[in-house]
């Protein structure tokens, strides 16, 4: 166990020296994401809000836009990372070298998903946390809810980003696999709209993402949305998919390493 | 003159063929296909069609589809005709050409339109890309195919193109494209008008919009295509889009001018 958390440590230790150094960083971090968010609640003005999905004014649609932008934004920067840090170490050639020594692999991925979510996340949630406050969704007698909805957060896109990382340990240029990905799990995940509404087939694509159960039990719990199922409901789903992600995760570092030995390779094409 | 021009489309034209930057092209398109997908998700199954009095004051009674895909397809020409110009440059330097490039006598100019007549191209690709997943998404385009609208597009590369002079003097000053890129762009998407009217934003963010081309070339395109107006109904547009590529040109040829003779000190030094 000792051996597995300095692992982990060392992971976030090593991706923080490398990539925060300078004060840029605030506007992939901080100011893109903002510039973002204030685009989709300006794409709303058009229509008027009913109440439908619990949505009646521009208030509770901040509210609906800050929990979803919060949670997406740490789900999406492990994506991001997983692909550049992919690419960086197999540049500078120390993905073999991690691979060469003895540490656990799981817990090389997980810490890997991990130092980029703490470093990542940080002030965009925080901005987002003042919306939910200035939008009344956090309120004094929820505040202490925060903390675990961070815990899920962070526990579940960091299963996330771990599954991520595996499987861009198989392929040299994957750019557009994160293309692809960022569309659909925005759109059917339900960060900026309620996936409730959509036809049955987008549902289904949406119960693919752990991200689409995070959110619902998030919103529960703040009280800014029903879920369908309750919040009981979405955890176990969550706590299947996470199991999944888990096995899944395991699996292809195995083959990839398997494949490694055999053929001194890591990629597949 | 066109002998430079075409022997700077000939050799772009190569180093595109022998190596595609494919995922540049990819995550233009799903960019702009993005921006009209969730306006339509959330027009139809969210909102269910119910536009407020305000956008169809704003946008002259314009359909809602065909506002965004219109929008959506513009700034996909715009982002992409200033990415490769402004970074036309700054490449040359990256791959170490540039030197070359300032020891020919070749009047500067010429080598922009030359790398522009290159782009238009692929630039148009991708326009007509996100134009027919606009169409098959229910975006009216009966008056599109017209004379008018060639023009449109025209005027509006050419502010682009003045634009993106300057921008590759910023860059080449920088010596940065990741984040005056993305940064632009950003900012363009939210105040340009590209997936709502900017009459929705603050009156100060209003008045700045109108210092990018594609404010005016954006409102311009929508008064064409679709209430099929003429061109001298929009005079004022035009002479907006043509003042500011004047001025555009004018600050990046001053600047890149002054920068030059600094610039082959620190190359070749």
């Amino acid at each position: 166990m000792k051996k597995i958390l300095l692992v982990i440590r060392a992971e976030i230790m090593k991706q923080q020296q490398h990539e925060y150094h300078s004060a840029f960083v605030y506007f992939s971090l901080l100011i893109w994401p903002i510039f973002g968010f204030l685009e989709v609640y300006y794409t709303y003005k058009p229509f008027s809000l009913t109440g439908y999905m619990g949505i009646s004014d521009s208030r509770e649609l901040l509210a609906f836009l800050g929990t979803g932008f919060m949670a997406y934004t740490c789900f999406w920067s492990m994506v991001q990372n997983a692909w550049s840090m992919a690419g960086q170490e197999r540049k500078g050639g120390t993905l073999e070298i991690a691979f060469l020594s003895p540490a656990n692999r799981l817990a090389m991925n997980y810490g890997r998903a991990l130092g980029a979510l703490v470093q990542e996340v940080w002030m965009f949630c925080c901005f987002c946390a003042c919306v939910l406050v200035y939008t009344g969704a956090v309120r004094l007698q929820n505040l202490l809810l925060l903390p675990f909805i961070f815990l899920l957060l962070i526990l579940s896109s960091t299963v996330w980003g771990g599954m991520l990382n595996a499987v861009f340990l198989f392929s040299r240029d994957a750019e557009i696999v994160m293309n692809l990905l960022d569309t659909p799990m925005t759109l059917f995940s339900g960060t900026r709209i309620p996936s409730s509404c959509f036809p049955g087939w987008a549902k289904l694509v949406s119960l693919i993402f752990p991200l689409t159960y995070c959110l619902n039990i998030i919103r529960f719990v703040l009280e800014i949305q029903e879920a369908d199922g309750g919040w009981a409901g979405n955890l176990a789903a969550l706590g299947v998919c996470l199991i999944v992600m888990i096995a899944i995760t395991v699996f292809i570092t195995r083959k990839a390493e398997g494949h490694n030995r055999k053929t001194g390779a890591l990629q597949f094409y | 003159m066109w002998r430079v021009i075409f022997s700077t489309y000939r050799k772009n034209r190569i180093g595109i063929l022998r190596a595609v930057p494919l995922s540049f092209m990819v995550s233009r398109i799903v960019t702009g296909i993005t921006q009209i997908v969730f306006p339509y998700f959330i027009y139809h199954y969210f909102m269910q069609g119910n536009l407020n009095r305000a956008f169809c004051e704003y946008a002259g009674g314009a359909d809602y589809m065909t506002y965004i895909v219109l929008g959506s397809a513009l700034n996909v020409l715009a982002v992409s005709t200033l990415m490769n110009i402004g970074r036309a440059l700054i490449t040359e330097l990256r791959e170490g050409t540039l030197e070359t490039l300032l020891l020919s006598p070749m009047p500067r100019i010429n080598y922009f339109l030359g790398c522009l007549l290159e782009q238009t191209m692929r630039a148009l690709l991708e326009f007509g890309t996100v134009m027919i997943a606009g169409a098959l998404l229910g975006a009216d385009l009966r008056y599109f195919l017209s004379i008018r609208t060639l023009a449109v597009l025209l005027l509006a590369i050419l502010g682009f193109f003045c634009m993106g002079i300057t921008l590759s003097s910023v860059m080449l000053y920088t010596r940065d494209t990741y984040l005056t890129q993305n940064t632009l762009f950003v900012t363009m998407s939210l105040v340009c008008g590209i997936t709502y009217p900017i009459q929705y934003l603050p009156e100060w963010i209003q008045r700045l919009a109108q210092l990018f081309p594609l404010t005016p070339a954006v409102s311009l395109f929508r008064n064409v295509v679709i209430s099929h107006q003429t061109m001298t109904e929009n005079g004022l547009l035009i002479l907006q889009v043509v003042i500011l590529s004047g001025i555009y040109l004018l600050i990046g040829s001053v600047w890149y001018l002054s920068m030059e003779r600094k610039l082959i000190e620190s190359v070749f030094g």
